[in-house]
């Protein structure tokens, strides 16, 4: 703790540029130069959803993310408009990211285009802070032709705000000291932090530079936000200690399978539930997660899709837990009574928490008054984990040796 | 059909029928009720399929009959009628309601449902029954409810336990992480046992039923109750309630309470419960936690959350032991604090890690459970 005070910390903040536009066109050489709109089908000007990314050269006709897609389309019918592709994304998402761990270790993917990187002391290796700034952009639009923006500074909120300042394709860097100097002039929708609401309420206080935050006693921010008032007042005076954490944002952990053929026999999809859920418990142990919300997703043969959420009352990463979850969910759609059948399965685990730092789960807190009925369970569950981490998936519950083998998409 | 009813009366009626149909469930009849004029009484029926209940009062019968709607729009419609009579009549598959105040002229229709496929509610006790007294019930209830598990995986744990042993009525809740217990001599509650009041193993009686004694205003002060093989069957003034009762093993909770121990606090009830409520509005509210530091003579309550700060406030205890700090989900001791009938209360303990008693010092028959959480502070 000592030394990192002492010690100014050399934080990057990489952020993708119109990510999912800019794969697009790198995957398909005729969309370069084009205006590109990643989201939902606009289907002539009727369609609905919004727009995911829109490429820079869509952006000049007004066209952003979050816009309605039927909107976008009346700024520009002649736009080229694509389905995301998730998992190409994803997939690139994650070379970057490893692109990220040759600079160092320590990184916070914040979501599946941007992340943290603390580089402190690694100047010697790779130069200063420019230099290291300029080589990360140069290995990611070398190895995957994306551009990115980034911006360096002693914290984590100056460096989210200068990579915003900086794009597209920007490098902006801050020396330690001139912080304050820095934001005084910005105006404060750049604060991180800062919503569009806090902004509206901060100009009308009269609050229009970050400047004018950081000049202020606070006291007049703190009668009006609280306590995150005196956060607000801390970050205009570029004061944030938060570190980069090394852990990956997810929102959700979960599974899907799409049949060969449309079932409707109950046995075969509470199966398929548990089949589900075996790996999903099996990431969730990889990765030192548990959850709370459990999600049952159905797509019946009309295409029609339905999902049906539970929140337990407490983070577990049991099989039977969410089986039994997603099996109730199930039973709710009375396949067997009407006769439904059924395309597409999945199950999801949400509203997630990571392992506390002291190793233990951190709803694990609470100790029991009983042994646990499901002890004997859970025993098994991390006999199954450890046997499929050494053999791989050839580890199978018995109910599906004899069965078919299911395709596992993502 | 064809009834004539005071509206107050049938609005009451209707309401506590209404209370327990099941706007969620996956049978759409069971947001129905049952209603029947039959022997110069009318009959209101609902069932949520785990607890059933049955409503009586008296009536003008014409014509005796039965049809099945939807209650709470009935109970809206009559909501909506000025306080005099109102009839209730069948027309085929349609119940005519129509208020007997001449001062309105209004008319409504509601369309009955299937008759058939609503669930037959028994609710005639076939066996033996014992009466108690509604209050001592009401209150055991209250005693222990708030412990009773919310988590539909743990089952057995989702109702009260009821057992009868060496001539005391017991009840019992937990969740896993504490405990509450209650009971009273039988011949306190003016129950003579002959063996058969509840069967040996004891019974786990489901939430809602129980909720709904809470809940209602007794005129008769008697309750009878009694159990077949798997429901409780419990009558008080002119309702009948029926609720399958919990199938599964309810955890052998006197093995958990903690006998002869020798370190042990005493505090007023009032302070601690306020010292309680005042820390933990700065607790974190995904843990609970807060952290009791028992010294000689004084005892702080704690906590910190990592976004929010941390309070903590000295109280006086009768304590001479060594110092130890304990942590635990502020809102179990809350709930718990809450039902004591003491001015002061008795917290025993062993350790950091065991589960500790809290009891009221004047109060027998009564007692808590807690699991300490871990402190890492």
């Amino acid at each position: 703790m000592l030394l990192k005070t002492m010690k100014s910390r050399l934080i990057l903040h990489i952020d993708m540029d119109a990510f999912f536009a800019s794969i697009e066109q790198f995957d398909n050489p005729d969309f370069r130069g084009k205006p590109v709109v990643v989201g939902a089908d606009p289907k002539g000007g009727k369609g609905r959803g919004v727009v995911s990314t829109a490429s820079y050269e869509a952006r000049k006709f007004g066209i952003h993310s979050a816009m309605p897609i039927s909107k976008a389309y009346r700024l520009c019918p002649d736009a080229l408009y694509v389905r995301p592709r998730m998992r190409r994304y994803v997939e690139v998402s994650k070379r970057i990211m490893e692109i990220l761990s040759e600079f160092s270790p320590l990184i916070e993917q914040v979501s599946i285009d941007e992340a943290f990187l603390d580089c402190t002391g690694t100047e010697r290796l790779f130069g200063n802070p420019v230099d290291i700034g300029k080589k990360i952009k140069g290995r990611i639009f070398k190895e995957l032709g994306l551009k990115s923006s980034i911006g360096i500074a002693s914290s984590k909120s100056v460096a989210k705000i200068l990579s915003d300042l900086s794009k597209p394709d920007g490098l902006l860097y801050c020396e330690p000291g001139k912080e304050k100097e820095l934001l005084s002039q910005l105006d404060i929708k750049y604060l991180w932090g800062a919503g569009e609401k806090t902004v509206q309420i901060l100009r009308k206080h009269g609050f229009n530079k970050i400047g004018d935050i950081a000049e202020s006693d606070g006291k007049e921010l703190i009668r009006i936000f609280g306590v995150s008032g005196k956060k607000l007042w801390e970050l205009a005076n570029g004061i944030d200690d938060r570190e980069v954490v090394n852990i990956r944002v997810r929102k959700s952990i979960g599974r899907e399978i799409t049949f060969q053929e449309d079932v409707d026999d109950l046995e075969t999809l509470e199966k398929t539930i548990l089949y589900l859920v075996d790996r999903i418990a099996y990431s969730m142990a990889e990765e030192g997660i548990m959850g709370k919300t459990v999600t049952l997703k159905i797509r019946f043969e009309d295409f029609t899709t339905f999902t049906r959420s539970k929140t337990l009352n407490r983070y577990t990463d049991f099989v039977e837990d969410i089986k039994n979850v997603a099996v109730e969910k199930l039973h709710e759609f009375n396949i067997d009574k009407e006769r439904k059948r059924v395309r597409l399965l999945g199950v999801s685990v949400s509203n997630l928490i990571f392992k506390g730092t002291d190793g233990e789960y951190l709803s694990g807190l609470q100790r029991e008054l009983f042994v646990p009925e499901g002890d004997e369970k859970e025993k098994v569950q991390k006999v199954l984990h450890a046997m499929k981490k050494q053999f791989g998936d050839i580890v199978k519950r018995a109910i599906f040796i004899n069965g078919e083998d299911h395709n596992d998409y993502n | 059909m064809n009834i004539i009813a005071d509206k107050k009366q049938l609005s009451k009626q209707l309401s506590l029928a209404d209370s327990i149909t099941s706007t969620r469930s996956s049978l759409p009849i069971l947001s129905n009720v049952l209603i029947e004029g039959k022997d110069n009484k009318l009959y209101i029926t609902s069932s949520n399929l785990e607890t059933g209940i049955r409503v009586s009062g008296n009536v003008d019968v014409q014509d005796e009959g039965s049809i099945v709607v939807s209650g709470r729009k009935l109970l809206s419609i009559i909501r909506e009628l000025p306080d005099s009579n109102i009839l209730l009549k069948t027309d085929s598959n349609k119940l005519l309601v129509k208020s007997l105040d001449s001062s309105i002229n209004a008319k409504f229709t509601l369309l009955g449902v299937d008759r058939e496929s609503f669930p037959v509610v028994k609710t005639e006790i076939d066996g033996s029954e014992f009466v108690v007294d509604a209050e001592i019930l009401r209150s055991m209830i209250k005693k222990v409810i708030f412990s009773i598990s919310q988590d539909e995986s743990k089952y057995a744990l989702t109702g009260v336990f009821m057992e009868i042993y060496d001539g005391k009525l017991a009840m019992v809740a937990t969740d896993g992480k504490r405990l509450a217990l209650v009971e009273k001599e039988l011949s306190d509650i003016g129950v003579e046992d002959d063996g058969s009041m509840i069967p040996d193993e004891g019974v786990i009686v489901p939430k809602t039923a129980l909720s709904e004694l809470l809940k209602y205003s007794f005129e008769d002060q008697n309750v009878s109750i009694g159990f077949s093989k798997n429901q409780i069957f419990i009558k008080y003034d002119n309702v009948s309630m029926v609720s399958n009762l919990i199938e599964g093993k309810f955890p052998d909770y006197k093995k958990i309470i903690p006998v002869d121990r020798e370190n042990f606090f005493i505090v007023d009830r009032e302070t601690f419960l306020s010292a309680i409520k005042r820390v933990s509005v700065l607790v974190d509210e995904a843990f609970k936690r807060v952290k009791l530091s028992i010294l000689p003579g004084r005892m702080i309550v704690s906590t910190q959350s990592q976004t929010m700060g941390g309070a903590e406030e000295e109280i006086p205890i009768e304590y001479g032991g060594e110092d130890i700090d304990i942590a635990l989900n502020y809102q179990y001791m809350l709930e718990c604090l809450r039902e004591i009938d003491s001015e002061a209360v008795v917290v025993d303990f062993e350790d950091s890690e065991r589960a500790i008693t809290v009891k009221g010092r004047e109060e027998k028959g009564y007692l808590n459970i807690i699991m300490p959480m871990k402190i890492s502070f």
